[in-house]
């Protein structure tokens, strides 16, 4: 056993890069951090990291309850919402995927689907009641990103 | 203040492994990132972390940008098999997906379904449908995002 008793840890070449073993821990070039998953593949953290979440109040005045690289929301009519990203996607070909409903009162399906083409800084949603295809407000509505950032 | 001055850190009885504090950054063991969360909860790294992800295009089965993917095969109209490059460990992932709209007719929304019948660790097979269950519908731009336990 040994250890390494210190405060801070800076790149000798790069301030900023630090290499364990083979893995670049601290770098700054993008996407550079891979480890392995929970088998003995490999994973890029970059790449599975959820870049924007957002739980929105969907009734009432929509707004964020908790969000992540969300700047607002915008109320675009019944059950249609534009998501505003704060730090953009590098483009429009990022993901989304969701879920909604009421708090114990929702009645009927509900499915979140691609109101608008996206662009890397917003992404309009529709919330729609899957019976009658019609946009619903909801009290909840779940929403997570994936993609390339900026 | 004390600050160590490298461009490498090798570890000693594993060059590989590296513990910071208690939390192993760099390891060869599978599942072993965990760090402290937005409160005091820990959670797992390779856990929280999607290991798939994919835009597809207007004809459904062309990518348009993704995460560990080979390709989607076109089984037919609204009809997909997305294809992993790594596979999971079985086939108990977590799928979640959002289909464009067709036009601003409400009667024209799309939601994306899984097959649970052709669901393997290396692919799902998902079909665009009407949002009121009518049935498969036409090709479309839709979103995927998985999450689950990799090989």
């Amino acid at each position: 056993m040994s250890t390494l008793v210190t405060n801070t840890i800076t790149g000798l070449s790069t301030a900023a890069n630090i290499t364990i073993g083979s893995t670049p821990v601290v770098s700054a070039s993008a996407n550079s951090l891979t480890i392995r998953g929970e088998g003995s593949n490999q994973t890029s953290i970059q790449q599975g990291l959820c870049k924007a979440w957002i739980h929105l109040t969907g009734s009432g005045t929509p707004a964020a309850a908790d969000s992540f690289n969300v700047a607002s929301v915008t109320d675009t009519a019944t059950g249609r919402y534009t998501i505003n990203i704060s730090t953009d996607f590098g483009n429009a070909n990022y993901t989304c995927a969701g879920m909604s409903g009421n708090d114990g009162t929702t009645t009927g399906d509900r499915g979140q689907v691609i109101d608008l083409t996206p662009t890397a800084g917003a992404f309009a949603l529709r919330n729609i009641d899957t019976d009658s295809t019609n946009p619903v407000d909801d009290t909840n509505i779940l929403l997570n990103f994936h993609g390339d950032l900026a | 203040m004390s600050t160590l001055v490298t461009n490498t850190i090798t570890g000693l009885s594993t060059a590989a492994n590296i513990t910071i504090g208690s939390t192993p950054v760099v390891s060869a063991s599978a599942n072993s990132l965990t760090i402290r969360g937005e409160g005091s909860a820990q959670t797992s790294v390779q856990q929280g972390l999607a290991k798939v992800w994919l835009r597809a295009d207007v004809d459904g089965s062309t990518l348009l940008d993704s995460f560990n993917m080979t390709s989607i095969t076109d089984n037919g109209t609204g009809d997909y098999t997305p294809t992993f490059a790594n596979d999971f460990n079985n086939e108990l992932y977590s799928l979640t997906s959002t289909a464009q709209h067709g036009s601003s007719n409400n009667d024209d929304s799309r939601i994306m379904t899984q097959q649970n019948r052709n669901v393997t660790a290396g692919a799902s097979r998902i079909r665009r449908t009407t949002a009121n269950g009518s049935g498969t519908v036409g090709d479309g731009d839709y979103n995927v995002s998985i999450h689950g336990d990799l090989a």
